[in-house]
């Protein structure tokens, strides 16, 4: 267990070193990904479809708050659904529009919920999502994750029902419409998901704020099996089509991940290295504050001179 | 001759700067307005993005069944339909404003306790600098 934490902290020591520059180069790469995916999901207009297009924003990205991402990859897959159809346009526009008017207006700290959900998705680990929003946010975060498997569901189905919307071309535009958006909302998959995700986060966050030992632990435990067990009654009560053999795949992976994820957060936040500048009438100050929180092993190094 | 630096106010001016440049930054934005302008204005707002979010979807609403409503034109209540649809709307934006009045009373309340623990480290802060200066 203590060669974990010397990991972490050569991690940690790591990452503070070059904040800075890893924070760019993880906006960079997250907005790669994202907008790779996108094209490679959608990609029906050809001008986005490009990876000269694809790196210049992801750079772009790089340099502006993370925000950005979300703004671009939205904006992208409106395009992509523009240049299918005027009318999937119209509703994706339409339900992107509806979750930030009544949501993410308020919890802007949480619009990275809406990336971040359908890349889980892509990557097979959903379940990855409403445990790690249990532990960080609050009960509130349930809608945040379950907006973000709305955005991902609205995009699967633009990108399935491909070849349904270019065969509707004798078909009037209300036609049109009425079937994307009937294909959009009367998703039985993204209900049972929605469902599942919400009373996860809800769980594993209350559990995470419970006064006992291994509170983290018990959260994570609990969050994974609560989300297995409600996605598969939530998908026999909507008849909704779950593949069961990736569903404990990914939710073993999921686990894996928010074990990770907690041994970095609950433990040591390297996030909260900070670095500051301020002046008094006789100096400037340039300060660079790390929290004091250290592995076993490193304060027992750090004594071994004192002992001897 | 040159003044030595002193730890202890350093640390106090670290933690200051600290605040001031993450969740500092927020409060005090907050704390320039008086309690009944900052919640008022939020909900102000709230209401208006309540108000697009229900024309946008009565507008999908109108387009989806954009046949039968033509259908039914000539035959329907209008003002019934009307009332319903403005009930609905003023339940809708009131619920939303609500929701919005919580949420932005609770925010300045943390802001303003944020700031007052902020106040006492610069008051600290002054109270070193003049024993420092005799």
């Amino acid at each position: 267990m203590d060669s974990i934490f010397e990991i972490r902290d050569i991690i940690e020591e790591f990452v503070s070193r070059y904040e800075t520059l890893i924070k760019a180069a993880i906006r960079f790469f997250l907005a790669l990904l994202a907008l790779s995916v996108v094209n490679s999901r959608l990609g029906y207009m050809e001008r986005l479809d490009s990876t000269t297009v694809v790196v210049a924003v992801s750079l772009l990205c790089a340099l502006l708050p993370p925000g950005m991402i979300v703004f671009f990859s939205s904006l992208f897959v409106i395009l992509h659904c523009y240049a299918l159809s005027l009318e999937a346009a119209i509703v994706v526009l339409a339900v992107f529009l509806l979750m930030f008017l009544l949501y993410f207006r308020f919890t802007p700290q949480d619009t990275m919920a809406v990336l971040l959900t359908p890349l889980s998705f892509v990557f097979g680990i959903p379940q990855v999502m409403p445990v790690i929003y249990g532990l960080k946010g609050s009960p509130i975060s349930a809608l945040s994750v379950g907006f973000g498997a709305a955005a991902y569901f609205t995009v699967d189905y633009i990108s399935e029902a491909e070849d349904k919307i270019r065969g509707m071309k004798d078909a009037t535009t209300v036609e049109r419409f009425r079937t994307i958006l009937d294909g959009v909302i009367k998703n039985n998959t993204m209900m049972a998901y929605i469902g599942a995700f919400v009373i996860t986060v809800i769980i594993v966050s209350i559990i995470r704020r419970l006064y006992f030992p291994h509170a983290w632990t018990v959260a994570i435990a609990v969050g994974i099996l609560v989300d297995m067990t409600a996605l598969i009654v939530l998908a026999g009560k909507f008849d909704a089509e779950i593949n069961t053999g990736r569903l404990i795949l990914g939710s073993i992976i999921a686990a894996v991940i928010a074990f990770v994820y907690k041994l970095f957060t609950f433990s040591v936040d390297y996030a909260k290295t900070e670095r500051v500048q301020f002046e008094d009438d006789g100096y400037y100050y340039y300060v660079k504050a790390v929290p004091k929180i250290r592995s076993k092993i490193k304060r027992k190094r750090s004594r071994e001179p004192d002992d001897e | 001759m040159k003044e030595s630096i002193d730890g202890e106010r350093v640390k106090l001016m670290t933690r200051m700067a600290s605040f001031e440049a993450n969740e500092g930054k927020e409060a005090i934005r907050i704390c320039n307005y008086f309690r009944s302008d900052y919640v008022c204005l939020n909900v102000v707002r709230a209401i208006v993005s309540a108000t697009l979010s229900y024309f946008l979807i009565m507008a999908l609403y109108v387009y989806y069944n954009i046949d039968r409503l033509l259908q039914d034109i000539y035959t329907m209540d209008i003002m019934a339909m009307g009332r319903k649809l403005i009930t609905a709307y003023v339940v809708f934006a009131g619920a939303f404003g609500i929701i919005a009045y919580v949420v932005y009373s609770f925010r300045y309340d943390w802001a303003k306790k944020n700031l007052s623990d902020y106040n006492y480290a610069l008051r600290e802060l002054l109270n070193m600098q003049d024993v420092n200066n005799g």
